[in-house]
């Protein structure tokens, strides 16, 4: 009630007044004086790298209740009849206080043969008051239909689009790769994330090619990123995933601001027996070749590149299998990118298949 | 005499056209009325509707079922069932259904409720309320309508039930006392008669003019108050008197006149005093204090005339018919009780006098701890339809889920510019870690993991906003260069908590140059009281210079208005203490049947004062205008006291009793404030009637001696007005 009396006034009438109402005045004022507490000091919310507990697999491989995470699956089949495709599957999950977590899916289906590019996307909301444990222990996700589970020894995945269906096991061959040496990124000011892969897994399944079921198999790699990060529509990333014919498989990153300077570079070499080697970004050259632009929505991304680690006397190129593998996921994700399957070449003979995931380059949502 | 049958026609006229009027009553009066010019909670509303668009008033339709949730099939389709008709109302202008807005669904998830907005100002959206539920069908789940225009209707409905209920009880009492003090059942009904005819004909002319100006709900009980306590209280002096000069052996003819040249004019001196309280309540700019004043001056001009037209015309018809159907005889005229009394108090004075002012502060004492604030859902019924929704939606959803404070800001570079990202991310982040606070809304609100810079990342691309929340929180909290937060308290928005917080997010506001207004729930409460009791000293000040006039005039003397105007702040602060006692802490709340509020309901005091400082200073005046015709009819100040006291003692007795039987009868209401206004008058005219007036009065009366008397540049004429 500190406030029951009128700001100060100096005019004559003020003085009248209060002394007139000298009484009723005194009164209210030994009823107040209470003076309120003020708003509180907020409690800092900074990163701390190092108060972070190390990846603990298999029970990072579920889901955690940070603010963005993701499972990345990408992969190249082939049909008994030596038929290739390429795919990709990934579910993202949203988690904001005081709300249901939010989750998105995307599914996409290169068929190289006939040079066609299926994707599709999918969205849903927890339901409110399903009962969720802190921290599950398995993988057991769906989005409207779409699911990512664990099964013994690996994953599995199903989606469908109205061309193409696919249902796979997807069983890591080698041991999940924990990037950035201890699994940990800082990419300032967007947040922090733990990221690991497993860089190739054993696929086996069936892909439905336009209703009539074809038994398939490949190679698959699969990348788990989760921490308190957001994704925004500015900045972006190149992500580019290589398994070569010797055992070895690769992985580069180059995360960019807004205005296109590069926050982060690294990568990470592993061995045909799970042996990793993280890549500084002085270690790494990634340079693009050519160009694309897409039709659908006028978006110019690189198209081929050039990638090289000097300390290995590695010098790759990747090729798209198929030029137009852009993706419009805008109803969902809120964003345009391209992520295709890429033919590798080595300048020391090496060969293999790889993924490359382009973001940043799209058009904000509103455009 | 010769146009008493004119007289009369015209006002039974008056009544029986008024008597058609009264049912309309109700149409023209207005919830709220709280708002006023220069309130920054206002003025938060004002901007929000300027930048954001009209609000509406909106009406919760909530839904409960024990064992479906919200999100089942059945639950949803039930809740759809039973909202379409409402929602086909012409009025409804927007529906926010709890699947559109999951903060509309409780944490344990078998509650939830839809919004109805409509286009209906404010002040009249309760007039829906009996439509909406006209078209509520029975349904397998719970449904309760809340929100403020049904409050309202409730307090109209309990207001107008209060009222019968008062009238059904207090016209009675009154007319009991009176047979007892006059004898007879024509003397009594006299004073009934034309108390009725006051409140019905003030109440008819309340709907004539509320065709044009607004009139509160409470105005209603306040009119009936005032114009069936005055209207009884003044005709009972003047029959009173008249039967005086009849028992003097006055004919009809003389005794007439002479009533209304004496007991008529003060009667008039006295309509005059309480027609100033109430008219102070004009300087507020409330419209629910001003049209209470309004209401209570008009209804205190038409007792005034009832008594000094209607009355005196009544009178010259029945002439010594007056005393027919006397069940008993009690005595007429003056008694010697009272004049020993006087002498009695008079031959200590002083001790007296120091005892009962010491007295009266000790009951007034309890006003030293008086919280003030505005009256919530509990000034209801505990089974009232809007409380028993209050009450659930408020066990379902917290304390501050329906009356959040909103928080309405401007940014001159853009609400969701970097700079103005980083305003409303610090106040919300001081707010979220404030225990005052349950909840906070706003685009800076999505999760307290995330930093100010990812805000910022987040809405620099705005309308481009990719992130599914960002998006969805900027749309509906800001517009170009407007925003605005939510903030739910964890505490009670009347509590003493919510109003530290309003003023510690206005202290952080001025800290930080922030243009930004606070306003809802416990702001708007605030705002209100601090406003009232700014404005409080203005009436106060005129209430107290005017009757101090009124009185210098009557008196023709300084020291004697001085001096009553001291006393009747006395017995109005007693008035005051004991209405602390009991509707603030709980004292009788059994015996009354009311809920304590923990505070006063602010109107209160203010109301009170307005209402009953010219209602209770009548007695003083009779008395003192007795004492006055005595000491100048040459007697010695002590004596003029005893013969004062012994010819107005019995009348100012019975016009006490009066008005207390029926201020009593408003205690029957379910209205806590209609109840404390019955109350606190009734506690102050018996303080002012037999403590002040016997007591006091007389002691004052002696120390002062002849500085009663002194007016030094003021001719001073025989006073002839008399009781």
């Amino acid at each position: 009630m500190g406030a029951v009396i009128a700001p100060a006034e100096t005019s004559g009438i003020d003085m009248i007044r209060r002394a007139t109402c000298l009484v009723l005045v005194a009164v209210l004022l030994a009823a107040c004086g209470v003076v309120a507490p003020p708003l509180p000091e907020p409690p800092p919310n900074q990163f701390d790298a190092s108060a972070l507990p190390p990846i603990d697999l298999p029970r990072d491989d579920a889901p955690h209740a940070n603010l963005t995470e993701w499972w990345y699956v990408s992969g190249h089949l082939r049909t008994a009849e030596g038929d290739p495709f390429g795919f990709e599957f990934a579910l993202f999950q949203s988690v904001r206080a005081g709300a249901p977590p939010g989750y998105a899916a995307h599914f996409a289906v290169t068929d190289v043969g006939r040079q066609r590019f299926h994707f599709g996307e999918r969205t849903e909301v927890a339901d409110l008051f399903e009962t969720r444990p802190a921290q599950p222990t398995g993988l057991d996700l769906s989005v409207e239909g779409w699911t990512l589970r664990d099964v013994p020894g690996g994953f599995s995945i199903s989606a469908g689009l109205d061309a193409v269906a696919l249902q796979v096991e997807l069983i890591p061959s080698k041991p999940a790769a924990i990037h950035n040496e201890n699994g940990i990124l800082d990419f300032s000011p967007y947040g922090w994330s733990y990221y690991y892969s497993y860089t190739r897994a054993a696929v086996r399944g069936v892909l439905l090619d336009r209703g009539l079921p074809r038994p398939v198999t490949g190679t698959a790699w699969i990348d788990h990123q989760w921490g308190d990060f957001i994704s925004v529509t500015s900045g972006g990333w190149d992500w580019y995933s290589v398994q070569l014919a010797d055992g070895r498989d690769f992985t580069a990153s180059v995360v960019r601001d807004e205005f296109g300077v590069t926050l982060l570079r690294y990568g990470t070499l592993v061995g045909p027996a799970g042996e990793t080697r993280h890549l500084r970004a002085d270690e790494l050259e990634v340079r693009a070749t050519g160009r694309w632009t897409s039709p659908h929505t006028g978006v110019v991304y690189p198209s081929g590149w050039t990638i090289s680690v000097p300390g290995e006397d590695l010098r790759l190129r990747l090729e798209p299998l198929l030029r137009d593998q852009e993706l419009d996921t805008r109803a969902s994700t809120g964003v345009v990118y391209w992520e295709g399957a890429v033919h590798v070449s080595g300048d020391n003979g090496e060969a293999g298949l790889g993924y490359v995931e382009l973001t940043g380059y799209g058009p904000p949502p509103s455009a | 005499m010769r146009w008493r049958w004119p007289i009369i026609a015209a006002w039974l006229l008056a009544a029986a056209l008024s008597l058609l009027a009264l049912p309309q009553v109700g149409s023209i009066l207005r919830a709220g009325g709280f708002s006023a010019d220069g309130i920054e909670s206002q003025e938060a509303f004002d901007r929000y509707e300027e930048d954001f668009g009209a609000v509406g008033s909106p009406i919760q339709i909530a839904f409960h079922h024990d064992e479906w949730l919200v999100t089942d099939e059945a639950f949803a389709d039930e809740a759809a069932r039973v909202l379409a008709p409402l929602a086909a109302l012409p009025d409804v202008m927007r529906v926010s259904t709890f699947q559109d807005n999951p903060t509309q669904i409780a944490p344990d998830g078998h509650t939830a409720y839809t919004t109805l907005f409509f286009d209906l100002h404010p002040d009249v959206a309760h007039r829906i309320v009996p439509e909406l539920r006209g078209r509520l069908a029975p349904s397998d789940l719970d449904v309760h309508i809340a929100g403020s225009p049904v409050y309202y209707s409730d307090i109209q409905t309990l207001s107008e039930a209060d009222l019968q209920r008062a009238e059904t009880v207090g016209l009675p009492f009154a007319l009991i006392v009176l047979v007892l003090v006059f004898g007879s059942v024509v003397a009594a009904g006299i004073p009934v008669l034309a108390g009725g005819a006051s409140v019905v004909v003030g109440l008819a002319l309340l709907w004539l003019f509320g065709q044009q100006v607004g009139f509160s709900i409470f105005a209603l009980n306040v009119v009936t108050l005032v114009g069936l306590g005055l209207g009884a209280d003044y005709s009972l002096i003047l029959v009173s008197r008249f039967r005086e000069e009849l028992a003097a052996g006055q004919s009809v003819q003389d005794a007439v006149p002479r009533t209304v040249a004496t007991a008529g004019k003060a009667v008039v001196f006295s309509g005059a005093a309480v027609l100033t309280g109430l008219a102070s309540l004009m300087v507020f700019e409330f419209m629910m204090l001003r049209s209470i004043g309004a209401g209570g001056a008009l209804v205190v001009l038409i007792a005034v005339a009832a008594a000094t037209t209607f009355v005196p015309a009544l009178l010259s018809v029945l002439g010594p018919r007056v005393n027919m159907w006397r069940g008993w005889r009690p005595a007429v005229g003056p008694r010697n009780g009272w004049a020993r009394l006087a002498r009695a108090v008079m031959r200590r004075p002083l001790p007296i006098f120091l005892g009962v002012s010491a007295f009266l502060v000790v009951l007034g004492l309890p006003f030293l701890h008086v919280r003030l604030n505005a009256p919530d859902a509990r000034v209801l019924t505990p089974d009232s339809p809007s409380r028993v929704a209050y009450e659930f939606l408020r066990d379902e959803f917290g304390e501050g889920h329906q009356t959040p404070l909103f928080l309405v800001a401007r940014f001159p570079e853009g609400a969701l510019a970097p700079e103005a990202v980083a305003a409303q991310h610090d106040l919300t982040r001081a707010l979220e870690a404030d225990p005052r606070v349950a909840r906070v809304g706003g685009i800076t609100a999505i999760d307290p993991r995330i930093t100010l810079e990812q805000y910022q990342l987040l809405y620099r691309y705005a309308p481009g906003i990719g992130d599914p929340w960002a998006r969805a929180l900027a749309e509906t909290f800001t517009r170009e260069n407007a925003a605005f937060m939510l903030v739910e308290p964890s505490v009670p928005s009347t509590s003493p908590e919510a109003e530290g917080l309003v003023e510690a997010i206005r202290a952080y506001r001025d800290a930080n140059g922030l243009d930004l207004l606070v306003g809802g729930g416990a702001a708007g409460l605030k705002d209100f009281v601090d406003r009232l009791y700014t404005d409080f000293p203005k009436a106060v000040l005129l209430i107290l210079v005017i009757t101090y006039v009124v009185l210098a005039v009557l008196f023709r003397s300084v020291v004697l208005p001085l001096k009553a105007v001291l006393l009747n702040v006395l017995s109005l602060l007693a008035s005051f203490g004991a209405l602390v006692l009991v509707f603030q802490d709980g004292w009788l709340s059994n015996v009354l049947r009311f809920e304590p509020l923990g505070y006063i309901d602010s109107l209160l005091p203010v109301v009170l004062f307005a209402m009953l400082f010219g209602l209770s200073m009548d007695y003083e005046v009779f008395l003192l205008s007795r004492v006055k015709e005595a000491h100048d009819e040459g007697r010695s100040n002590t004596e003029s006291v005893a013969i004062g006291m012994e010819r107005s003692g019995r009348v100012v007795t019975s016009a006490a009793l009066v008005v207390i039987a029926v201020c009593l009868a408003f205690v029957t209401a379910d209205i806590v404030l209609i109840k404390a206004l019955g109350l606190g008058a009734a506690i102050a005219v018996f303080v002012d009637a037999a403590i002040v007036r016997a007591l006091l009065v007389p002691a004052t009366m002696h120390l002062l001696g002849r500085w009663n008397w002194w007016a030094p540049s003021l001719r001073r004429p025989r006073l002839r007005a008399s009781t």
